[in-house]
């Protein structure tokens, strides 16, 4: 933007200091976000220097002696660790696939139906999963599958199937974790889509309808386009979170029969890092993934930027 | 996700806190190093009598009570309440020892995951009470606990020395030792081992008597499957889940054991000690083979519910078995007085214990009888038992500062060796208002996070010998008669090549067991997986353990 105002009217470029004495009063808005910022996002980063080092609390990171790469090695090394960034990825692949159209798609739905009344019911109880913390959902998923209790399995056993321990069997874990994840969270997943199809103007429906458009046509040529800077911007942000796996709703379902499938990073740090005191090591892991998400991130946008206009930068 | 960010965070704060602790406190971590020479040096210094010769241990008691109280921050494993200062009971306490008692409030639910967070934090209570005598390695490096010598703890707590020297078998003074230091005090425990618990109105109803051995066992198990035995006409009932497993491996010689937790788990950091007092891995052992085998064959068989992957217990207090009291299966484990507490009669509400309320709360017709842990086919036979040493009270590194603290602590630990009346008011409290007493037998009258606002079972030191024998005989007498061999909790001797690989042979563990069991490995694929335990790193651990401890038994021997 900097750039075209140059290029177009010379005249305003005034320089940073220019800027700043014509502006103050927004600069000066800006510092408490700016300051928020420095605190407490970029100052921790310091403390990454433990991820280097055997650290212990009460020595510090002064005290504490510095190791060099030894808990990445130790991290490559360990048995578990490859299959745990597998199992990350594909689950957080699932849920991208899944758990991401899935809100565009109720947004759209809902968008389509006349009566406000029951619009406004059927969002409010969509939002409702994502206020219950993830130990009561994954108690009440438990005994909805349960082999014996679930109604489910009743139903099942009524068809004449076998019962099916879907929480217990390696091919099913998977598809409960990301269904339990979209019934969760593809109620509170639309709203913001709602805000932006909200923002549109009515006019264009209306002229839409005097060319002759029927439903789909209206989605196809004036929700979507209207939605498409949310969508790849929630996008960008979305793939910045693959290897940020849900812990509380992972953490609830896992059991032994499971992790071979089902452990992934923040569960698999917990078991390690958390309960054994090892907080070099978790570091690292935590640094590990976070490198990992900054490259997914910037190549997602970067692949925004090439195709449309609303990359984030 | 949000979770890991926020923890990624706290870990982060919590790193730059620790960082800014040390640069203001360098002296905390040097003194921390050497308490003795600084106990030694106050001494001769004078804290606050400039008298040349030293003062008698009667003489600097007195001087303690004379001072103002101190605050002693007490860390008790998993209480559930913070105390109320003004209760009766903490007036007792602090009036008895000249101190100001705070507890340290942490659920007992992922206890040491709050805890760790807490230090990270810097803070830092005066006791610390440990579980695991493994954790002391990273607890003494990490700055938390401090050294207090044996000297010192005979000095100041004679009557807890005595006990020890009294019960010692040649070990008990080196569980806390590390690197050839001491680390704190193990407190000699009265440990009733685990019972096997039956649903009595479902043998009954099958006319079938408590089973003794493993085929009997399989028998009735069978029965409870195949026989309808809640009478509502469908096949939904299970023999048992998980918390019996750890008997039917006890019945051929092996302590693999699954405790009482929320969560369906092995314990593969509690080794098993030999008869020929070599410690070893019991999960890698041939019996241990022969077990999964024969619960695989019952998992096939029904006997075992299949829904023992997601646990017994579904939340609440951790003894409490949900498959049991929802009728799904007839057997379980747990501490006798969990279910009775002074004798079999079941028909007495007063002698329930906190699982049997919640039993008859949901099946008020049914009941239950206590049996034998089944033998297995060369004779033996037991079930889990806690370690008969345990609530291993450590001083920290901020307490070790001050030696007047240190000199508290042990009077504290030494009070519940020689004094029956303080022993019963830290337990149980005041007679009517916390507990009634009946035939020698004392009742509880207030909830548990009541009384522990009281003060009471905050500055307790467990189930002693004494305290089991002088004021619980009863209670201790019948546990003792519905329970059998116990397989006794070995404590770990901190080295490094156990703590480091721990982590990663529990998961192994946990993952080859559960997919033998339900049939999703095969029962010899038990032979590959003792091969990649060995391999990372259970060799190099099970092999420094043992030296390890020979060495203290050497050394102890040598005294």
């Amino acid at each position: 933007m900097a750039k075209a105002k140059t290029a177009v009217v010379p005249k305003q470029s005034r320089g940073f200091f220019g800027n700043l004495s014509k502006y103050k009063e927004y600069y000066i808005m800006l510092i408490p976000g700016f300051l928020f910022f420095l605190i407490f996002c970029y100052g921790p980063m310091y403390g990454l220097i433990i991820a280097f080092q055997d650290y212990y609390p009460l020595k510090g990171i002064d005290g504490s002696t510095f190791v060099g790469m030894k808990h990445f090695k130790a991290l490559a090394s360990n048995p578990f660790f490859l299959p745990v960034l597998k199992n990350t990825l594909i689950i957080s692949f699932y849920k991208l696939l899944v758990c991401f159209p899935a809100p565009i798609l109720l947004c759209l739905a809902l968008n389509e139906i006349r009566s406000v009344k029951f619009k406004k019911v059927a969002q409010s109880i969509s939002y409702l999963p994502h206020f219950v913390s993830w130990v009561v959902v994954s108690g009440i998923i438990l005994e909805f599958l349960s082999p014996t209790r679930g109604p489910i399995n009743i139903l099942l056993q009524n068809l004449g199937f076998e019962p099916i321990f879907f929480v217990a069997e390696q091919k099913y874990f998977r598809g409960v974790l990301v269904l339990s994840d979209l019934w969760k969270s593809i109620g509170w997943g639309s709203i913001v889509y709602m805000a932006a199809v909200t923002g549109v103007d009515p006019t264009l429906y209306e002229a839409a309808e005097m060319d002759g458009a029927g439903r789909i046509r209206k989605i196809l040529h004036i929700t979507l386009p209207a939605l498409a800077p949310i969508v790849t911007v929630m996008l960008i942000m979305q793939s910045g979170k693959i290897l940020n796996d849900s812990f509380e709703q992972v953490y609830n379902f896992l059991t032994p029969t499971t992790y071979q499938v089902g452990d992934v990073i923040s569960t698999f740090v917990y078991r390690m890092g958390i309960q054994k005191m090892q907080y070099s090591f978790t570091t690292a892991v935590d640094l590990f993934k976070n490198i990992i998400s900054f490259i997914l991130v910037m190549l997602t946008n970067y692949i925004a930027r090439k195709t449309n206009d609303y990359a984030l930068w | 996700m949000r979770n890991t960010k926020r923890w990624m965070a706290c870990m982060l704060a919590a790193a730059i806190a620790g960082g800014t602790l040390a640069g203001c406190g360098g002296e905390k971590a040097d003194t921390a190093a050497d308490t003795t020479a600084q106990t030694s040096e106050t001494k001769a210094g004078g804290e606050a009598a400039p008298a040349e010769k030293e003062l008698t241990v009667e003489e600097e008691i007195a001087q303690d009570m004379a001072a103002e109280p101190i605050v002693l921050e007490y860390r008790q494993g998993g209480t559930t309440a913070e105390i109320d200062d003004d209760a009766e009971v903490v007036k007792y306490i602090e009036e008895k020892f000249n101190i100001d008692l705070k507890s340290w409030y942490v659920d007992s639910k992922n206890y040491w995951e709050n805890v760790n967070v807490r230090f990270a934090g810097g803070e830092m209570p005066d006791v610390l009470r440990i579980d695991n005598a493994s954790q002391l390695g990273t607890l003494v490096e990490g700055g938390i606990i401090a050294e207090i010598p044996i000297e010192t703890i005979r000095k100041y707590a004679p009557n807890y020395a005595k006990a020890m020297d009294d019960a010692d078998d040649g070990s008990y003074w080196t569980t806390l030792l590390y690197n050839g230091k001491n680390y704190g005090m193990p407190i000699p425990q009265e440990v009733t081992p685990h019972a096997m618990i039956w649903r009595k109105d479902w043998l009954d109803k099958l006319g079938l008597e408590v089973p003794t051995t493993l085929e009997e066992y399989e028998k009735v198990l069978t029965a409870f499957v195949e026989q309808d035995p809640d009478g509502n006409g469908k096949k939904d009932t299970a023999g048992m889940a998980e918390r019996a497993m750890g008997a039917i491996f006890g019945a051929y010689g092996v302590r693999c054991v699954t405790g009482l937790d929320t969560k369906a788990q092995f314990f593969t950091e509690e080794m098993q000690l030999g008869e020929d007092n070599v410690p070893f891995f019991p999960y890698i052992r041939p019996e241990a083979k022969e077990g999964l085998a024969l619960l695989h064959d019952w998992y096939e068989k029904g006997i075992i519910d299949k829904e023992f992957i997601t646990g017994e217990n579904h939340g609440g207090y951790g003894g409490l078995s949900h498959s049991f009291m929802n009728g799904q299966i007839g057997l379980t484990t747990a501490q006798p007085y969990h279910y009775l507490v002074a004798s079999t009669d079941s028909t007495d509400e007063t002698n329930w214990g906190i699982c049997m309320k919640e039993f008859k709360a949901l099946n008020p017709d049914a009941d239950i009888v206590y049996g034998p842990a089944p033998i297995g086919p060369n004779g033996k036979s037991g079930t889990e038992a806690w370690g008969k040493l345990g609530v291993f009270t450590c001083i920290t590194t901020k307490a070790a500062q001050d030696p007047r603290k240190v000199r508290t602590i042990l009077r504290v630990v030494d009070e519940y060796f020689k004094d029956t009346e303080y022993i019963k008011m830290v337990n149980y409290g005041i007679k009517d208002v916390h507990y009634s007493e009946e035939d020698g037998v004392l009742k509880r009258i207030m909830d548990g996070t009541e009384l522990r606002k009281q003060g009471i079972l905050q500055v307790d030191l467990g189930n002693t010998p004494k305290y089991a024998n002088e004021i619980n005989k009863k209670k201790t007498e019948f546990g003792n008669s519905v329970t059998g061999n116990g397989y006794y909790r070995f404590n770990v001797p901190p080295v490094e090549e156990f703590s480091n690989s721990i982590a990663t042979l529990d998961t192994m563990t946990e993952q080859a067991y559960f997919d033998i069991i339900s049939g999703a490995k095969p029962v010899d694929y038990f032979d590959t997986f003792v091969e990649e335990f060995k391999a990372a790193g259970g060799e190099a651990a099970e092999q420094a353990v043992q030296a390890e401890y020979a060495a203290r038994l050497e050394a102890v021997k040598q005294q």
